[in-house]
């Protein structure tokens, strides 16, 4: 079953797909979050410890 | 896993027409011919921005642009390459490739899909505007950081940069969506029965750079966020007089900067793994090994990053880490070349043009690895870093490995995604100007470099005079030579001779079952898999 440009797929499919998205997408907001305080206080962790 | 069942019953309706067709596709094909002449036309802007860098390196002093230019073209150039050409060349491929080579219907997230795409020409737009608002009264100072974006220059340009923070944002959310929907094709859509152990490579290649750009383009984006900070809102994230750090940003920015040559690479390795096999008639060596070795690359790819900043004044301890992990990354990247290699070996081979590029990737490509092994040693570094050397290793690392394997590409999936056959002769012209003219333009670069010529530096010593002479006249040959590419894809698609479905004898896999060109809707019907 299609329309003029997009296959259907399944609802049970489009379920997963867009559950695996989310997932990635909260996984990539990590990134996103942590990056300033984890990078800020491994650069200051390595200015103190003298490394 | 070769012979399969097919269902023929495809959707033969046909596309939409005019301009909703582009504008609102959610047709993976559709999509995928979108990002290709996106990047193709981002490919001779930046292209064109490099023919004025060597203008102007043609002779010593200054000839046409003022240095401050001639940084904005160094910034350009990159950014242009690397965000416009290269990323959406190889995420073009990922479109169209992927869902025919697992038997998938379309993408996973259809709209998702257009989404990704359409940010794409704003945020190129946005990119090309940082370049062009300084000429404008009020416009503020140019862009002279190159793409590395280094505070404190960087918070002292104009409002250009503000235009390619933005842009480098878009850029990301373009990216991001595009391996998140790229991540979950290849998980949840595979045709039953294909295990992950059983994709072809290139589809492998792709579930690794997709994950590298959801772990790093984040981090870029917190970095240039925090430069925007300390821009506007008063903030000293990079700010030494306000107690920040200007080397925490390097440390942002190759923590991304690093792994996106891996992003550019790998899926033209990826390309390579379908090519060399199909011409070498044998099938590809040591699967586990190039799965194994690809993952290896994005872990260790991911933490050797500050060999980019060996000057900074590193500890002992650091810098000894990040050489060693640096020069151990060399196993896992030899390891995928040993791996074409014996696929080669004793094979029948034929030299299509799409494998004239295989062979000279791997030359060329291994040859830009063994000047990476030099800068990745620390006291030689000392003496390379901020050169033309530098500039050279990573031209020879990216063409070939990047933009050279796209071009294989190209050539080898152009008869299945057109339904008509290239020239083979004017192919093979354009792979032999092209490679030549890149050669006589990156290797003279060694050795002024070694001589002591500063990079982004618009100026240069006399004694330079003659290989930067050779260097720019070989750039104009190679920068011309893609005017012929593009006449031969227009060639292809009016006055091609029809392509045959398997267009290579050679060729396996579930993209070849399909006529060409593919029907609009492919796969409607899932392909039963044959052991």
């Amino acid at each position: 079953m299609t329309n003029d440009m997009t296959n259907e797929m399944s609802p049970e499919l489009r379920r997963r797909n867009v559950r695996t998205a989310w997932l990635l997408a909260a996984f990539a907001c990590f990134m996103l979050l942590s990056s300033v305080p984890f990078w800020k206080g491994l650069a200051n962790m390595i200015a103190a410890s003298g490394l | 896993m070769t012979a399969i069942t097919l269902d023929h019953e495809h959707e033969h309706h046909g596309p939409p027409h005019g301009l909703r067709r582009w504008l609102f596709s959610t047709n993976h094909k559709d999509i995928g011919t979108m990002y290709l002449i996106f990047a193709l036309i981002m490919l001779f802007m930046g292209g064109a921005s490099a023919m004025l860098i060597r203008m102007e390196l043609f002779m010593p002093g200054l000839q046409l642009l003022e240095p401050d230019l001639y940084n904005n073209l160094v910034t350009n150039h990159a950014l242009l390459m690397i965000f416009g050409a290269v990323m959406p060349a190889a995420a073009g491929m990922a479109n169209w490739m992927i869902p025919l080579m697992i038997g998938a219907p379309d993408m996973a997230l259809p709209r998702m899909n257009n989404l990704s795409f359409w940010i794409l020409p704003a945020a190129g737009t946005m990119l090309i505007l940082s370049f062009v608002v300084p000429f404008f009264p009020g416009g503020g100072t140019q862009i002279n950081t190159g793409w590395t974006l280094y505070p404190p220059l960087s918070i002292q340009v104009g409002m250009s940069m503000d235009f390619l923070i933005f842009a480098i944002h878009l850029l990301g959310i373009s990216s991001v969506l595009a391996s998140i929907n790229i991540i979950v094709t290849i998980f949840n859509m595979r045709a039953p029965g294909m295990k992950l152990m059983q994709m072809p490579i290139f589809v492998w290649t792709w579930l690794v750079t997709a994950f590298l750009l959801i772990l790093v383009v984040p981090v870029l984006a917190g970095g240039v966020t925090m430069l925007l900070f300390d821009r506007h809102f008063g903030t000293s994230f990079f700010n030494a007089a306000g107690g920040g750090d200007p080397v925490l940003f390097q440390h942002l920015f190759w923590f991304f900067g690093h792994p996106e040559v891996y992003i550019l690479i790998l899926p033209s390795f990826g390309i390579l793994a379908a090519i060399v096999p199909t011409f070498s008639r044998k099938p590809l060596f040591g699967y586990n090994s190039l799965v194994g070795g690809m993952i290896a690359i994005m872990v260790i790819g991911m933490v050797v990053w500050a060999h980019h900043q060996y000057t900074i004044g590193m500890s002992l301890g650091a810098v000894s880490y990040f050489m060693i992990g640096t020069i151990i990354i060399s196993i896992p990247v030899g390891l995928m070349v040993f791996n074409y290699m014996a696929t080669m070996w004793k094979g029948s081979m034929t030299f299509e043009t799409p494998m004239l590029f295989a062979v000279a990737i791997l030359l060329m490509f291994s040859f830009g690895g063994l000047t990476g092994i030099m800068l990745a040693v620390v006291p030689a570094d000392m003496q390379y870093h901020d050169s033309m050397f530098v500039v050279a290793h990573f031209h020879y690392v990216l063409l070939p490995g990047a933009v050279f394997g796209l071009f294989a590409g190209v050539f080898y999936w152009l008869p299945k995604w057109t339904g008509h056959m290239y020239n083979e002769r004017l192919a093979k012209i354009f792979f032999w100007t092209n490679v030549i003219s890149f050669n006589a333009t990156f290797f003279p670069q060694h050795f002024i470099g070694l001589a002591g010529m500063p990079r982004r530096i618009v100026d240069y010593n006399v004694m330079f005079t003659e290989f930067n002479v050779i260097s720019s006249l070989a750039a104009f040959v190679f920068g011309l030579s893609h005017l012929l590419l593009l006449y031969i894809i227009i060639d292809t698609i009016r006055r091609g001779k029809q392509a045959k479905d398997r267009v290579w004898e050679g060729a396996e896999g579930l993209e070849w079952e399909l006529p060409s060109p593919p029907p609009y809707h492919s796969w409607t019907t899932a392909p039963v898999l044959a052991r």
